[in-house]
């Protein structure tokens, strides 16, 4: 597919990275002409020097033959400006980021009126995210599938667990619940379990299943000190926190926000009324231990600042039982950052590109078996998919055991029309199930590309 | 610094020059000459070197701009010596460094030779010392970035570093796109010129040879006389096609893309065509105030021809220019400077550099003027970065270096300051005949090996445009 990316900043540039390593050919516009020279020199991409709303560069980068066009500059005004020149200019389709809370309960109108295929909000997915984690405070990572009713959970093996040192069969044999262990990470290496894989403690596992048998499941682990979240604290009255702090309140958690900007707190305590807001800089440690920091139940770094969320988490860790989430805004280091002691790592770079990622997919496949929904969990190193299986598809009918399969690759879920499966191998895929696939390979358009 | 890739990547381009010497060796075979067969062989064998070398993709994809630029120099340097091998093995040029200086004189598109009678040669020898001006005018490995899928998404570096011109911009997305879509519109245009040939009379073997040393910029010709034996006809074909591949490409690929206004416009091909206009203008007024006229068609054609062949880099001769007046031939050695647009496949400090210079100049001018004035330099429409202007001010300077240098190196051997100059300024910027010793009725057997060694490096670094060259010489490409 033809794709024009405009704003080369930190979100543009990974967004044209992962969209090179699907095959497509991108565009890319930014005023920087610095911007554009790196970008053209480490991603097989064409560069365009200029106002990206502008009608005479969208026509250089060539918006009459584009089929997409993804607006991700830091102006929401300025992005869905873009998508409305190029639906003028061009025949394509338009992704606007739009992450202004004030706009965050018009989106379905403007998405309507302007004929955008997709209005990104990546800080509100990270903010239900956030909540996810806060709702199961077990889990390193929590992604949904199937409309909510199914999960995948990544936790890390305590000691003495009644998982260590048996394998993958027996566990899931003696485990009444319905659940599946569908990724390993061990020693930095990530790999999808054969049946006679032997756990041990400390291995991350991902665990896909219900959000009740999970839970049970997680929950007879038990992971030492970590119960119902009530209250929790915020870090910065950011957009991102509002989303939160919204977010929570809806789920009855008591929400207290720090920011050392008297205005933004002002603001703050405007649209969401309900949340303590308290004007100081969390960056002294006396604040945020006044204010019960040891009797927090969850802990949440917000701020636009990647250096502080991390400081302030290690802090947190050390001084509190609390679960710690550290919000990542920019994901350059992630691969360090995530050796750190600072518990759930929320990256919003990568949640906007799972989500472009996962909507390009599905447009460019509009027939046979659709990306319904994408993510990329084990520090992106594993993709879990959700597809829609459609009419004539080769999987369907036949047990899986007869399927040839590729390698490193899990069926790991089937949805038949709202009742959930954990496969085996005489499971059957029909026709409208959805499937939940979770695989270290990548590029996967269609349910057909499990075969080998 | 990644040497397996490195490796990886000569490797494949030893199977390119392997497959390419199949067609003097075709060629050889229908001319029934037994000097086919060293074609044969050393492609052959280059190719399976090639192809073991090639066995195991290295792990490793991290490639930067100094891995593209000492990728670039390595590969053009052993491309020449392999290429220059079955010369020496059927004793057309049974001196190596004779047949290393034509293969590199090929390969970098001069079209110096060192040869004294051309139609001695065998026909398979002709076609290959011509199809190494094609290969060398577009670049083998932009041919490699077309057909092959080479690992990491940096290789716009082996581009940038093989491609001539101060920015060199894709056009299309994809490297690989951009590389294919390039030899396409090269490939099409010499088929062009091929039937043009063809019409005109010529046989299959000589427009063959016209149409790959034209499409290169290159100027090797297959006869003594260079092209002044050729009708009037082939000759204007040949005008003709000289300047059409000393253009930008990118304006074809507009062109393709129907994007006519703007190819049109492209502020270069109007400079470009601009200058040879009026130095053709000039040398026709010149000749006619000194009475060296035979028929006013007859001159327009020569000059016209002439400046062609200087200006695009190519060197095809129809008659002598040295017989011409000295404002003539001083407007001739200036053009050999300016030379080509960028983004073509001819020589010289290229048409977008001049223009660069000129701008900056008269921004200076005015700063002198307006001490406080802020002016910005643009060309073709948009605003030309800092780095670009030094960039293109550096490039001049170490030209202006490397001229020197080359032209005292070269002056041991005794010849006239003409001469000297000429040779250096033929060789640095691709042209091929010069003037006095090295004018186009004589050539550059008399220079001693040390100065062909000289030239050699002053040829490779036109084509390349010095810095990968250079950089492959520095000792601190290799520091860790």
């Amino acid at each position: 597919m033809k794709i024009i990316i405009v704003g080369c900043g930190k979100v543009g540039y990974a967004v044209a990275k992962a969209l090179v390593a699907e095959k497509h050919d991108v565009v890319v516009i930014d005023d920087g002409a610095a911007k554009i020279e790196n970008v053209t020199n480490t991603v097989d991409v064409m560069g365009v020097v200029g106002n990206g709303a502008s009608y005479k560069v969208q026509l250089e980068a060539g918006v009459q033959n584009a089929d997409l066009l993804i607006a991700l500059t830091s102006s929401d005004e300025l992005n869905l400006f873009c998508c409305m020149i190029a639906r003028k200019t061009g025949h394509c389709q338009t992704i606007a980021r739009v992450t202004n809370p004030i706009f965050a309960e018009e989106l379905d109108y403007i998405k309507k009126e302007l004929g955008l295929a997709l209005v990104l909000n990546p800080e509100n997915a990270t903010a239900r995210g956030i909540t996810r984690l806060c709702k199961m405070p077990s889990a390193i990572e929590i992604d949904t599938f199937a409309k909510g009713n199914v999960e995948i959970l990544k936790v890390e093996i305590p000691e003495d667990c009644f998982l260590c040192h048996k394998t993958i069969s027996e566990v899931m044999s003696n485990f009444n619940e319905k659940v599946l262990i569908c990724a390993v990470e061990r020693d930095g290496e990530v790999s999808i379990p054969p049946g006679d894989f032997l756990l041990l403690s400390g291995d991350k596992i991902a665990i896909a299943g219900q959000p009740k048998s999970s839970a049970i499941f997680v929950k007879k682990m038990g992971i030492p000190g970590l119960g119902k979240v009530r209250s929790a604290i915020l870090i910065g009255a950011s957009s991102i926190s509002e989303y939160v702090a919204k977010e929570m309140i809806k789920h009855n958690i008591h929400v207290k926000v720090f920011d050392a900007d008297k205005v933004r707190c002002e603001h703050f305590s405007v649209e969401v009324p309900d949340a303590v807001v308290i004007n100081a800089d969390a960056s002294k440690p006396d604040v945020l231990l006044e204010e019960g920091l040891e009797r927090a139940d969850a802990f949440a770094t917000l701020t636009s600042s990647d250096e502080l969320n991390i400081l302030l988490g290690l802090y947190a860790r050390n001084n509190s039982k609390c679960k710690v989430v550290t919000l990542i805004n920019h994901s350059n280091y992630i691969d360090v950052i995530k050796n750190l002691n600072i518990g759930s790592i929320m990256s919003l770079q990568n949640i906007s590109t799972e989500s472009i990622v996962r909507y390009v997919r599905a447009i460019n496949n509009s027939q046979g078996s659709n990306v319904e929904t994408l993510y990329r969990i084990m520090d992106n190193r594993v993709d879990a998919l959700e597809f829609i299986i459609g009419e004539n598809c080769s999987v369907v009918g036949k047990p899986l055991k007869e399927l040839n399969l590729k390698r490193n690759l899990l069926v790991s879920c089937i949805n038949h029309l709202g009742k959930i499966e954990i496969p085996n191998g005489d499971s059957i895929i029909q026709e409208g199930d959805t499937v939940i696939v979770v695989t270290t390979q990548e590029g996967f358009n269609d349910i057909s590309d499990i075969i080998k | 610094m990644n040497y397996p890739l490195i490796v990886y990547i000569l490797g494949r381009v030893l199977q390119v020059e392997g497959t390419f010497m199949l067609l003097p060796f075709l060629v050889g075979l229908c001319y029934k000459e037994s000097e086919a067969f060293s074609f044969l062989a050393v492609g052959l064998v280059e190719f399976l070197i090639g192809f073991f070398v090639c066995k195991k993709k290295p792990e490793s994809a991290g490639f930067y701009a100094k891995e593209g630029f000492v990728t670039v120099s390595l590969c053009w340097i052993i491309l020449s010596i392999i290429g220059s091998l079955p010369f020496v093995i059927n004793c057309d040029i049974s001196d190596f460094l004779n047949a290393v200086f034509e293969t590199v004189s090929g390969f970098s598109t001069t079209g110096a030779s060192i040869l004294e009678d051309v139609e001695a040669m065998s026909h398979c020898s002709l076609l290959w010392r011509s199809f190494t001006h094609w290969i060398g005018g577009m670049g083998v490995l932009v041919f490699v970035l077309s057909i092959l899928p080479l690992a990491g998404a940096q290789n716009i570096y082996l581009m940038k570093a093989e491609s001539p011109g101060p920015s060199v911009g894709k056009l299309v997305p994809k490297v690989k796109s951009t590389a294919s879509n390039l030899y396409k519109i090269y490939c099409v245009m010499t088929l062009l010129q091929l039937l043009f040939l063809l019409f005109g009379g010529l046989d299959l073997f000589s427009a063959l040879n016209i149409s790959f040393s034209t499409a290169g910029t290159g100027g090797f010709g297959i006869l003594n006389s260079s092209c002044g034996e050729y009708s009037s006809y082939i000759q204007i074909v040949i005008t003709l096609f000289m300047i059409l591949f000393g253009i930008n490409f990118s304006v074809y690929y507009l062109m393709l893309t129907k994007k006519w206004r703007q190819a049109l416009n492209c502020e270069e091909m109007h400079w470009y065509l601009g200058i040879m206009l009026t130095a053709a203008v000039l040398i026709m007024a010149n000749l006619l105030c000194t009475g060296q006229f035979s028929g006013i068609l007859e001159t327009l054609k020569n000059v016209a021809f002439t400046v062609a062949a200087i200006m695009t880099s190519t060197g095809f001769a129809t008659i002598d220019f040295e017989t011409w007046p000295m404002f003539s031939q001083t407007i001739l050695v200036m053009l050999m400077f300016v030379g080509a647009c960028a983004g073509s496949t001819g020589g010289g400090l290229k048409v977008s550099r001049i223009v660069l210079y000129l701008k900056s100049v008269k921004k200076m001018i005015g700063q002198y003027l307006h001490p406080r004035s802020i002016k910005i330099v643009k060309f073709e429409g948009k605003q030309v970065e800092h780095d670009v202007i030094r960039g293109v001010n550096m490039f001049l300077i170490t030209y202006a270096f490397i001229f020197a240098a080359s032209m005292l190196l070269i002056s041991l051997d005794g010849f006239s300051f003409t001469t000297n100059f000429t040779a250096v300024a033929t060789t640095l910027n691709n042209i091929g005949p010069g003037l006095d010793a090295v004018g186009p009725t004589h050539n550059f057997s008399g220079f001693s090996g040390f100065s062909k060694i000289v030239l050699i490096f002053d040829m490779l670094a036109g084509r390349l445009e010095i810095f990968p060259i250079l950089l492959l010489f520095a000792p601190s490409t290799y520091k860790k």
